[in-house]
Parts: C-alpha cells; sequence; structure tokens
C-alpha cells in the first residue's frame, strides 16, 4: 500500500503545481520570458524512439516550427485571437487564453536520429516522434544452449 | 550607493515583478485553472494507466474565451487530446457545466516518462455566461483541441426592438 501524507486543504499540491506554472517561464530549458504563453509537454520514452506530446490547441499545424540541432529540440510557433465563426458582431466577455508566441526547448540525447523526426497533430495535441539510432536501442542478446 | 542597498532595490523590483505576475496570471487564468482527478472505482487492480495518471499533473489550464452578441453566446473551450463523445455539457441558467474525462491512451502506458507536465483524468469546469440561455437549439462542436459552444439566448434576455409608429 502506498503512504500518502494527511494533507487537508490540499495546499502544498496546489503550492507545487503553481510553483511550476511559474518556473516554467524563463526556465533554461524553455527561456520562455519572451514567450506569450508555455504549452504544456509530456516526453515519453520507448526502446526505438523518444514520444513527445505537446497540448497546442488552436493552432494551425502547419504554423508550428520544429527544429532538432545539435541535439536541441525547439518548438516554437504563434498564435493569435481565436477565429469567431459567428461573425464579427460578437462582443467578448472572457478571455482566458495565452496569446502570442510560444516556444520550448528540450536536450535530448545524442542517440536520437535528426534525419528521422514525425510529427503529427491530433485534436490540438502535437505528437512528435524522434527515433534512437539503431546503435542505441536495446539488443536482446541470446544464451547459447 | 551601497551595495546592500542595491541588493534590496533588486530583490524589491524582483518582489514587485513576482506579485504583478501572479495578478495578471490570477486574473487571467485564475478561472481556468481546473483539477483533474484520476478516475476512482475501476476495481481492486492497479492499472499501469492507473499508476502513470497518478503521477500526472493534477491540475490543467483550460482556458474559456466567452462572446456574445444579441441573439447567442459562444464559448470556446480548450482542451487537447479528447474526444468528442469524451465531454458532458450542461446548462443551468446562466452557467455552463462542461465534464469530461482525458485518458491515457493505451501506448502511451507501454514507455517511460521523463517529463510529465499534462493532466489526466476527469475534470469539470463551470463557465458564468453573460446572459440566460436556452440548451434548445444549443450546438457543439470539437476541433483542433478547442470546444466551440454556441447557445441561445433565452428570450428574456434578448434585447428587443420597440418600433415607433408613424403618423
Amino acid at each position: 500500500m502506498q503512504m500518502v501524507r494527511y494533507n487537508p486543504w490540499g495546499v502544498g499540491e496546489l503550492q507545487n503545481e503553481i510553483n511550476r506554472l511559474f518556473s516554467n517561464w524563463g526556465d533554461t530549458e524553455s527561456s520562455g520570458a519572451t514567450a506569450g504563453w508555455v504549452p504544456s509537454v509530456d516526453i515519453q520514452e520507448f526502446d526505438t524512439r523518444f514520444q513527445l506530446y505537446v497540448d497546442v490547441p488552436g493552432v494551425d499545424p502547419d504554423a508550428v516550427d520544429i527544429t532538432l540541432d545539435n541535439g536541441v529540440l525547439t518548438i516554437s510557433g504563434e498564435r493569435g485571437l481565436p477565429a469567431m465563426p459567428e461573425g464579427e458582431k460578437m462582443v467578448h466577455r472572457r478571455s482566458e487564453r495565452g496569446q502570442g508566441q510560444f516556444h520550448r526547448r528540450f536536450i535530448l540525447p545524442d542517440t536520437v536520429d535528426a534525419e528521422k523526426v514525425k510529427a503529427t497533430d491530433r485534436h490540438g495535441v502535437l505528437e512528435i516522434s524522434i527515433p534512437k539510432q539503431a546503435k542505441a536501442q536495446p539488443r536482446r542478446i541470446k544464451v547459447a544452449a | 550607493m551601497s551595495t546592500l542597498h542595491q541588493i534590496r532595490q533588486g530583490f524589491s523590483k524582483a518582489w514587485d515583478s513576482f506579485t504583478e505576475g501572479w495578478r495578471e496570471f490570477r486574473d487571467l487564468a485564475g478561472d481556468a485553472l481546473t483539477r483533474f482527478q484520476p478516475k476512482t472505482a475501476r476495481g481492486d487492480v492497479e492499472t499501469a494507466e492507473d499508476r502513470i495518471v497518478s503521477r500526472a499533473s493534477r491540475w490543467g489550464l483550460l482556458a474559456a474565451e466567452v462572446a456574445d452578441n444579441d441573439d447567442s453566446v459562444q464559448v470556446m473551450l480548450e482542451a487537447p487530446g479528447l474526444d468528442a463523445e469524451d465531454f458532458d455539457i450542461e446548462v443551468r441558467d446562466d452557467i455552463l457545466v462542461v465534464r469530461g474525462e482525458k485518458k491515457l491512451a493505451r501506448e502511451e502506458t507501454r514507455g517511460q516518462y521523463h517529463v510529465m507536465e499534462r493532466a489526466y483524468g476527469q475534470f469539470e469546469r463551470a463557465i458564468r455566461l453573460p446572459s440566460a440561455v436556452e440548451d434548445d437549439g444549443a450546438k457543439a462542436n470539437y476541433r483542433a483541441g478547442v470546444l466551440t459552444i454556441i447557445l441561445p439566448k433565452s428570450r428574456t434576455a434578448r434585447p428587443r426592438r420597440i418600433a415607433v409608429d408613424r403618423k
């Protein structure tokens, strides 16, 4: 059984999350200093590849720039105000969405294969697949009988 | 100027910019900060999915845009990575409630996570609308991770034009 510390208000947890939200702005890996908003990212490692999931709702996939240079993966782009399909007569009452430029940067191990990076967009999530070089993949060694 | 004075000034500047940033953040996104609950009562056996979800962020930002004109209210909610059928939308007078569950895809459970900032699980977001609406004739669609809901205003909430008779 997992032990969980008694925390009646969940304040510590919220504090941690807020610290995390803030630490995203202007840290070294992301340099969000000039960014209008910071997309959330999951990074997952498989035997043969790294997989990134980047939340970019309402962003045109063609407007996202992904580069891998010397092991540094940079994801950047920009978004403006959301389009109002119901016509220009709409008046904004509330706006919570971050606007403008975004960029995030990650350092990847040099075993990745920069030539074979693939990216697709699914329901506002950018899925970036970065294969590892063949020599970096785990190999099974058969024991001779 | 003494070094101590400079440090003090630097600190108070940093503090100002922090509090300003905090206020701005709270004004802009305070309502968007939404709690994600891992789905419980799935049984006694903890699955790989449960384990990963329990490690993920419990808070996500679901940013909303609300706009209106004379006839209808339009709400756009950013909720990337779901499917259209994962949403449950309810309206009560001038409150719109959007519930949903962000699931972890099966393929995602196999690898090892190095960074987990995205939240998974069930969420509920209530948005106060600028006027009362009718659920009859409401429309919703989900595209590029943005849920768009258009709700007709209730008859009493619409401005009425009264023509003046000319004699």
